[in-house]
């Protein structure tokens, strides 16, 4: 990702990093990986890959569930990007996803937050993020990651 | 997230639990054609921080 002027991290066209995340994220086909800190559940990521047959071409669709079940671990107090910059980057994020069939779903403690790329079906959520592939599946679970990511 | 890489005493787990990693065709530095392959991966690494007295210290 690249600061491009403007205060969002700007996902480029050609970004090196994005695009070996993707890589990773499309070769892998299902499967879990869980992480512990100090014997506590912190975070669960879930793979699961559907083949579509679609005009004869294999459409591989990946969907990956990250469940934050200890969210304060990943929390960055010295943030200074404001939401609307950081749904700025989700924006640019979740139209890369979608052209790479991928969806990324982000859970806190097991319960849906919100959805992003190919399977995002946003509703009164476009209005705020401007976007048709970040949907907010409960508002009450994205405002709890925010302040747990913001706590330090 | 820093706790984990340089914070004293910690314990850190990452558990595979049946990951399948589809490794593409490639060719070799001969021009030889290498299979492609599906990994399945199982089991945990753990990893163990410990802070231990420096000798040269009272």
């Amino acid at each position: 990702m690249i600061l491009f002027g403007r205060k969002h991290l700007h996902v480029s066209e050609s970004d090196q990093i994005i695009d070996s995340l993707f890589k990773i994220m499309s070769s892998v086909s299902s499967g879990s990986i869980k992480l512990e800190v100090a014997n506590q559940p912190a975070m669960k990521i879930e793979i699961n890959t559907n083949d579509d047959q679609v005009d004869g071409d294999d459409n591989n669709r990946t969907v990956v569930l990250l469940d934050l079940l200890e969210p304060t671990f990943f929390s960055v107090p010295d943030d200074q990007t404001g939401l609307f910059d950081k749904l700025r980057t989700a924006a640019e994020f979740a139209q890369k996803l979608t052209d790479n069939g991928i969806t990324f779903s982000l859970l806190r403690k097991g319960k849906e937050a919100i959805t992003l790329g190919e399977e995002a079906r946003p509703s009164l959520s476009r209005i705020i993020t401007k976007s048709n592939d970040i949907q907010v599946n409960s508002i009450k679970e994205s405002a709890k990651l925010k302040n747990d990511f913001d706590d330090a | 997230m820093e706790k984990v890489v340089s914070g004293t005493n910690m314990s850190t787990t990452i558990e595979f639990d049946d990951l399948e990693v589809d490794i593409p065709k490639a060719k070799g530095p001969d021009g030889r054609d290498l299979g492609g392959a599906t990994w399945k991966l199982n089991g945990k690494v753990v990893w163990i921080t410990e802070a231990h007295r420096d000798q040269g210290s009272i």
